[in-house]
């Protein structure tokens, strides 16, 4: 901690609100000497002092007063060996004079005494630095087994707090170890998910297919439906030409409508590039349509619009190039009339 | 007198060495000029009068054996007294809450405490009489929020912790409030903490 934060704290440690740990080392980093902080923890303590002169005076109990007075004759006398005292006067008097022996009958002789002085100041002095140095190494003592004990607080302080963190530390790790195979749980939870998602998907495509199917072919039943029921629908039927003896077709249409529906069968396959065109007869044939045969040598073909309804009385089938073309070109297969 | 140089108690270092030296004379004047204080301080942390009055009796009597213990380099007899009664009033505070006891209401004392000033007391002299409107005044001028933290600190011993839960502030607003606050009062009372 630097010498900043320990002045920092230096007011808070002079009301009493620093924390344990922080007031111990404020205390060690005092016992180093540091002189600014002691000045100012000096000036914070005269101030904090000051603090119960804001309160309305109460005057203590009288009874007070008596009962300590009187308690001061049981309680043991102040402790004289360290007295208070701003300029220390050491009165030589008392200790000095029981170095003295009585006075003999020639103490007045001049060389005697001033032998007794010298050896008397001698002793004198030799005390005085004796008690100065013990006094002064007991202070030592007691100021080092101060730092001792404080310092010894706060390294039981500190182990104390690294084994709460090694305690927190070792929760910590068993609690992500949890967690880590929590997680692992979960991804291949996930992977298997997102698979039955992915084949529930194709699930789902497959189904849409097969009901756009359905519903195509749904549709057209419907239009057959609705083209059966009418009551003008004429039928015509065709016969196989010598191409396709055993062919045949029934073609019915709606003049109302101008629809149309052929339905032809044992139809021969059709060669590569070929397809067979429906042609109405009226005048001269007009295309009706284009249509191939399915496995089954079926076909079907529905005409939205057929050529000259009213007039019409014959339709033929050809073999045409793939396209089909304006006017018939190739074989007749099928031939019939109204 | 010369604002610069106004010492905060009247309380002689003089004195205190006399009572070392065994005067229950010198002892009983220490008693009258600082018992007022001492008592209404304990009263204050303590909340009770019966409680006050002992820890006093306690005082008084470790003073009595230990004047020795004072030092005339860490402040002035009174600033001793004052923090030795501080100290052992918290002390029996913590106790009473370890075991349970209830505490003394905050509210009501600082109410107390922001009375309006009741005028010299037979107690103290003009001089006392300045040092507590100085006090007063600049306890006063403080913002709210240092004035109670400081007041939280130093009459009820809680730490920063305690003062934040109690505030329901964070940690840090406390300890800038209290340094702050001390900073403030410093410049205030500048004259009477030399």
């Amino acid at each position: 901690m630097s010498h900043e934060v320990f002045e920092e704290h230096i007011a808070s440690y002079a009301t009493g609100a620093l924390e344990r740990p922080e007031r111990q080392a404020l205390e060690a980093h005092l016992l180093t000497g540091c002189q600014a902080c002691h000045a100012a923890l000096k000036e914070s303590r005269k101030l904090a002092g000051l603090l119960p002169y804001s309160l309305p005076l109460q005057s203590a109990p009288p009874q007070l007063k008596t009962s300590l007075m009187g308690s001061l004759a049981q309680a043991a006398a102040p402790q004289p060996s360290i007295v208070p005292q701003a300029s220390p006067t050491l009165e030589s008097g008392g200790w000095v004079k029981h170095l003295l022996p009585p006075p003999p009958t020639w103490r007045t002789h001049p060389a005697f005494a001033a032998l007794l002085l010298v050896l008397l100041a001698g002793t004198a002095f030799y005390a005085l630095s004796v008690q100065y140095q013990a006094s002064t190494a007991v202070e030592e003592r007691q100021r080092i087994e101060e730092a001792l004990h404080m310092e010894s607080g706060r390294i039981q302080t500190l182990q104390g707090k690294i084994q709460e963190q090694e305690q927190l530390l070792t929760g910590m790790r068993e609690e992500v170890n949890r967690g880590a195979g929590n997680l692992s749980e979960l991804q291949d939870l996930l992977v298997r998910q997102e698979a039955e998602v992915a084949q529930l998907r194709a699930q789902v495509a497959s189904r849409e297919q097969e009901t756009a199917g359905l519903r195509k072919a749904l549709a057209q039943r419907d239009e057959m439906l609705a083209f059966l029921r009418s009551p003008h629908v004429k039928a015509v039927s065709l016969a196989g030409s010598a191409m396709a003896k055993s062919a045949g077709a029934l073609l019915l249409y709606d003049p109302d409508t101008k629809k149309a529906f052929l339905y032809a069968f044992n139809m021969p396959a059709l060669p590569a590039g070929k397809t067979y065109q429906l042609w109405a007869i009226v005048d001269k044939p007009v295309s009706a349509g284009i249509f191939s045969t399915d496995t089954g040598h079926k076909s079907r073909l529905i005409v939205r619009s057929m050529p000259a309804p009213t007039q019409l009385t014959k339709f033929a089938v050809s073999l045409e190039p793939e396209g089909g073309r304006p006017q018939p070109t190739g074989e007749i297969y099928l031939l019939g009339q109204l | 007198m010369d604002s610069s140089t106004r010492p905060a108690s009247a309380l002689s270092p003089d004195l205190l060495a006399q009572v070392a030296k065994g005067s229950q004379q010198a002892f009983e004047e220490l008693y009258d000029q600082s018992s007022a204080l001492l008592y209404t301080l304990a009263l204050r942390i303590l909340g009770d009068r019966d409680e006050a009055t002992e820890l006093l009796q306690e005082i008084y009597l470790e003073v009595w054996r230990k004047v020795a213990r004072y030092d005339v380099g860490r402040g002035s007899p009174m600033a001793w007294l004052v923090t030795l009664a501080r100290s052992r009033a918290i002390d029996r505070l913590r106790s009473r809450a370890s075991k349970g006891y209830g505490t003394t209401d905050p509210i009501d004392d600082r109410l107390a405490a922001q009375l309006p000033n009741e005028g010299p007391s037979p107690l103290e002299d003009q001089q006392q009489t300045e040092l507590r409107a100085s006090v007063r005044k600049a306890l006063a001028e403080l913002p709210e929020g240092q004035q109670q933290a400081l007041e939280l600190a130093y009459f009820e011993g809680l730490s920063h912790t305690e003062i934040a839960e109690r505030l329901r502030q964070p940690v840090g607003t406390i300890k800038t409030r209290i340094k702050l606050g001390m900073t403030k009062l410093k410049i205030a009372l500048q004259s009477w903490a030399d």
